[in-house]
Parts: C-alpha cells; sequence; structure tokens
C-alpha cells in the first residue's frame, strides 16, 4: 500500500513533464512551426549545458556561467532589499505613527512593475548595473517589510509581558524578545523576496542588456536563436525553486513549534 | 458644582495611607468589548510576609487579579498600592509564575532563568548570575535539562523553569498563578516544601492562584476566595487556624483541617461560604441563594470559631 504510494509519488512528475514535452513536440509540429522541437532544443542548447563554463564572448558563454552573473546580481540586489527592508518592518512593526504615515504609501508603490522602476533606476544612477541592482531592491523588499512588520505586531503578548516584568530596557525588549520572536516570519519574509528577487532579474538583465540568463534570453531572441530561449527559461525555473527550496530549508530551521 | 473642593479631593487616595504591602481598594476591571467587568468591587490587602493563596471557580478572574498586581494591566476603577505608592508598572520585585509559563521558547531553561537574573540584578558578574540560574534550576530539579529549550519539555517542566524564573530574580513579592497545577504529586510536594521554606526564610510575600484546598490549607496564612464571574468580586475571606511550621501528613491530624476545608470545598460548590458545615447538606437552595444577598464582600472567619467546629468534630 505505501510502497505502491511511493511508486506513484515517484513516477507521476515525470509523466506530467513527458506530457508536457508531448504537447511542446505536437506544438511545434503543427500551429508554431517557429517553436524548436524539444529534440532541436537540445541539439542546439546540449553545449551550453555540457560545457557550462565556457566563455567565447560577452553574450556566448555557457549557462553555468550565465547563471553566475544573474546570481552574484540577485545576491547584491536581495542582500540591498532586506537590509532596508528589515529595519523598514520593525518601525512600521513597532510604531503607529509610522506606519500611518508610510502604509499607504508602500501599498501604492508594491504592485509597481520592475519594467516601471527601471528607467527611474536609470535615470537616477545614470549607468545600468547600479539601476538593475535598484530595481531588484525595490520590488523584492515589499514581502521583507510587510511580513517583519506582521511578525512584530503579532508577537505573543505573553513574550512582552515577561520583559516587562523584568523591566527589560527599550532596547533589551528589542533584542531579547521582539527580534527572536519576529525571527520566523522574518525568514519567511526573506525567502518571498528572494523569489521576487529572481523574478526580477530577468526583466532588469533584458532591459540593461547585461551579461546574464535574462540577458542571453533576450539576445537570443533578438538573434531568432529560439531554442535559447527555452534553454534560458528552464534554467531560471530550476534556479528559482533550488533558491526557494534553500530558504524554505532556511526558513524551516527557524521556525518553532 | 456645589463643593467643589471635596468633589475633586479624591477620597481613597486621601482617606488612610495603605499599610499593607500589597492593597486593593474597590478594584473594578473591564476588558475592552465587554460588558459586564471581570473584577469589581474587589478589596484585599495583604499584609508584607504573608501568604495569601486565592481560590475560585475557573474564569473566575484569578488571573486577572495577578495582572492587576503585576502590574500588566491597570483598573478601571479604585486604586492598588505597592509598598505605600500606587502601582502602575510591573517590576521585578513583583515576580510572576504565568500560569502559561510564558518562558521564551528560543532560550534554553539556563537562558531563560539567566535572563531573568540579568535583568534584576545587572552588576552581577556572569559567573555569578550562572550560578544564580543554576542554583534555581536545580530546585526545581531540572538539572538534566538546563540545556533544553522549552519545545523539548513536558508541560510541568516548563511549569517548573517558570518557578525557577521567578524565584531566582529573588523578589519581594512572588505572584504565583496555579504554579504547581501540572506536577505530580511527588514533585509537587517537594515544591511545596521548597516553598514553604522559601517563604519562611526569606519572610517572603506571596499570593499564589490555586485550585488545590489542601495545597492552598498547606501554603497560605489566608485564603481568599473568589465569587463566580462574571464581576467576581471576593466572597470571603479565610484564616488559615493551622499553626506553622505545618507539614505534609501532620497538618492533617490538627482539628482545624477537615472543617476548614469542607468550608472551602463547599464555597467552591455552591459559590457561598457557609458557617456552618454540618448542616449543609439539608439546607434548601433558597438558603443558599439567601446567603450571597447577605454575605458581606468581605468575611473574616477567626480562628475562634474554627476552634468551637474543630470540637464539635473531634467527638
Ligand atoms: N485579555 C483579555 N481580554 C478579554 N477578556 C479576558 C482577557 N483575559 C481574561 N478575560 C476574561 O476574563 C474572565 C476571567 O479570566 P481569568 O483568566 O482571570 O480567569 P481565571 O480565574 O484565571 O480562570 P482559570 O482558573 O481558568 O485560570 C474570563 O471570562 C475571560 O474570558
Ligand atoms: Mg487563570
Amino acid at each position: 500500500m505505501i510502497a505502491a504510494q511511493r511508486l506513484k509519488a515517484c513516477t507521476l512528475p515525470f509523466l506530467g513533464i513527458a506530457g508536457v514535452i508531448g504537447l511542446w513536440t505536437l506544438l511545434s509540429a503543427t500551429v508554431s512551426p517557429d517553436l524548436p522541437s524539444p529534440l532541436r532544443s537540445w541539439e542546439e542548447s546540449k553545449r551550453y549545458i555540457l560545457d557550462p563554463f565556457f566563455k567565447e564572448g560577452e553574450m556566448n558563454q555557457g549557462i553555468g556561467r550565465l547563471a553566475l552573473y544573474s546570481l552574484e546580481r540577485v545576491a547584491k540586489g536581495y542582500l540591498l532589499a532586506i537590509i532596508l527592508g528589515t529595519p523598514l518592518g520593525f518601525l512600521l512593526g513597532l510604531s503607529r505613527g509610522f506606519t500611518q504615515a508610510f502604509d499607504p504609501l508602500i501599498q501604492i508603490l508594491r504592485p509597481i512593475s520592475p519594467l516601471a522602476w527601471l528607467p527611474l533606476g536609470l535615470i537616477l544612477f545614470q549607468r545600468s548595473e547600479p539601476a538593475a541592482l535598484f530595481t531588484i531592491a525595490i520590488c523584492a523588499m515589499w514581502p521583507t517589510v510587510i511580513n517583519t512588520a506582521v511578525g512584530v505586531r503579532s508577537i505573543n503578548q505573553d513574550y512582552v509581558n515577561v520583559g516587562r516584568v523584568l523591566r527589560l530596557s527599550r532596547w533589551q525588549m528589542l533584542w531579547k524578545i521582539i527580534l527572536p520572536a519576529t525571527v520566523p516570519y522574518l525568514f519567511t519574509g526573506y525567502r518571498l523576496s528572494l523569489g521576487i528577487a529572481w523574478l526580477v532579474i530577468v526583466a532588469a538583465e533584458m532591459l540593461t542588456g547585461a551579461a546574464g540568463v535574462g540577458g542571453f534570453l533576450w539576445q537570443e531572441y533578438n538573434s531568432l536563436v529560439y531554442s535559447h530561449i527555452i534553454l534560458a527559461i528552464i534554467t531560471i525555473g530550476l534556479i528559482g525553486y533550488a533558491l526557494d527550496r534553500l530558504m524554505g530549508l532556511a526558513e524551516m530551521r527557524f521556525q518553532r513549534a | 458644582m456645589n463643593a467643589p473642593v471635596s468633589t475633586l479631593a479624591s477620597p481613597a487616595v486621601t482617606v488612610a495611607p495603605p499599610t499593607a504591602l500589597l492593597e486593593l481598594r474597590n478594584v473594578e476591571k473591564t476588558f475592552p468589548g465587554r460588558a459586564k467587568p471581570v473584577l469589581t468591587q474587589l478589596s484585599v490587602s495583604i499584609p508584607e510576609g504573608q501568604f495569601a493563596a486565592i481560590i475560585g471557580c475557573s474564569g473566575a478572574g484569578k488571573t486577572t487579579l495577578i495582572s492587576l498586581l503585576a502590574g500588566l494591566i491597570t483598573p478601571d476603577r479604585g486604586e492598588i498600592f505597592f509598598a505605600g505608592q500606587l502601582l502602575n508598572t510591573p517590576g521585578p520585585e513583583r515576580a510572576v509564575v504565568f500560569q502559561n509559563y510564558s518562558l521564551l521558547p528560543w532560550l534554553t531553561v539556563l537562558e531563560n532563568v539567566s535572563l531573568a537574573v540579568t535583568a534584576a540584578a545587572p552588576r552581577l558578574s556572569r559567573q555569578a548570575v550562572r550560578e544564580q540560574a543554576e542554583y534555581f534550576i536545580d530546585l526545581v530539579k531540572l538539572s538534566a535539562a538546563i540545556k533544553k529549550r522549552p519545545r523539548e519539555l513536558s508541560a510541568g517542566m516548563r511549569q517548573r523553569v517558570g518557578i525557577a524564573r521567578a524565584f531566582a530574580v529573588e523578589p519581594q513579592v512572588l505572584l504565583l498563578d496555579e504554579p504547581f497545577s501540572l506536577l505530580d504529586a511527588l514533585t509537587r510536594f517537594e515544591l511545596q516544601e521548597q516553598l514553604v521554606h522559601i517563604c519562611e526564610r526569606t519572610q517572603k510575600t506571596v499570593v499564589m492562584v490555586t485550585h488545590d484546598v489542601d495545597e492552598a490549607l498547606l501554603l497560605a496564612d489566608r485564603i481568599v476566595l473568589m465569587t463566580n464571574g462574571p464581576a467576581a468580586t471576593i466572597g470571603g475571606i479565610l484564616q488559615v487556624p493551622l499553626p506553622r511550621p505545618r507539614q505534609h501528613g501532620k497538618i492533617l491530624e490538627h482539628p482545624a483541617y477537615y472543617p476548614a476545608r469542607d468550608q472551602l470545598l463547599s464555597f467552591l460548590e455552591s459559590g457561598v461560604l457557609s458557617l456552618d458545615t454540618t448542616r449543609k447538606g439539608q439546607k434548601g437552595k433558597e438558603d443558599e441563594d439567601a446567603k450571597i444577598t447577605t454575605l458581606s464582600p468581605v468575611d473574616v472567619y477567626e480562628l475562634s470559631r474554627w476552634d468551637a467546629d474543630a470540637g464539635v468534630r473531634a467527638e
């Protein structure tokens, strides 16, 4: 019984993937002749996968090398996002006045697309790299801000009471009670922020033409090498999934019973 | 309007300065969004060095009373005095054992207790803090679990960490909210003895909520009985007629023990503190209801009355 379920759990995902590949083949053979078939995609992409770190020019590099560029960019932007977002979240959670002053603004800024921020970044910083980081940071920041604020606001009153009975100073209260009590929320925010940072990287690289998976994707579209678009899409998906799982592990580590 | 001066002067504050260490005067507390107050017209004073037990049904407002004494919540009416001053903030001189333990889940047992020690005595060296924390953890027999986090402990163990934490700050007043409710009989006996010992040695003032009538009789100088909520108040105060030092088993032999115990149990059952337990069985319902109305908020039954009762029983 259990063995059968295990078998199902192992085989069903492959069935799903096989189904999608079938559909893909069908589409490329019928309605979209421009779409390369799975086999052709593999033939044209395998060099990028099998030799992932070769470099033959700014945009002609193995997929591993391109992914590393993107990851580095995401890491910087993401770091900026949580360095700005965490204290902002604490301020929002702790101070009613601060919330009243900034909450409407945050609600308005939050849904703005990275495609809208990037030109502003270019105007602000003149160069494309800081503009990309700015865009990643400002888009990825919000889940951290909001989760931190929610975590601070929903802190168990019992913990605060312990601190009050011990007459902890405001500073001690923050460090010894509020911050540790908020850690699980903080990590949920960090995980969601990383997901968004990775979403934004593609848009930022496409618009700035920076070397990376997103830049590669856009360049190959312009040079009509469509199979490489698929390669880039699959790479982006796999890395995004891996990042989410990694952060999920970190989050679990801090989740309490 | 006719006599502005006299209306301005608040009579409760000016009438008499409090003499007891803890004193509540006509305290009323209503939680936001509730129509009826949880506690009302509640007056009681607890002199320094006294051990007061609070008994009342579930939901009567005992935890609310402890929170008021701790300064975690403020009364809507009336005043609470601590050491002659209006009490309005919490502080480590009034340590609390919370009913739900309220341990910090991200700290180990040692860290939970150490945090309290450091907060109460910031000048203490690291080494001294650790020693003091370890001493009190040992007192509650948790030395083996010193490195564990609360989620790895049983409920009774958590309760004991809460006790160690409160004792470790060496407070003037201990506010205990059902501190032994989850312990096995043996551990409870031991901790009760420790509590008796600590109280006798350091002359602590203790307010302890309990559902256990025998525990109240073993430990308390006075037992405060709370009426059922909502709008609970003090239904009576029982002066425990048993001599000290008291010992498990020994006090059961005292002639005043069982009459006192019966009184407490019948109060918990009916919400009425009856004067005569022997006739209680035959009393009609109307009789009991009448009792409630005639009972003054604070009735103190003195030792002499108990002696008389005890005499009847001893025959
Ligand atoms: N923070 C709160 N907000 C609203 N109502 C509350 C709050 N705390 C307690 N109450 C209400 O006040 C009443 C008394 O609660 P309290 O916890 O003081 O009872 P208790 O005597 O300690 O009961 P138990 O013996 O079960 O611990 C209850 O009806 C409860 O619902
Ligand atoms: Mg309670």
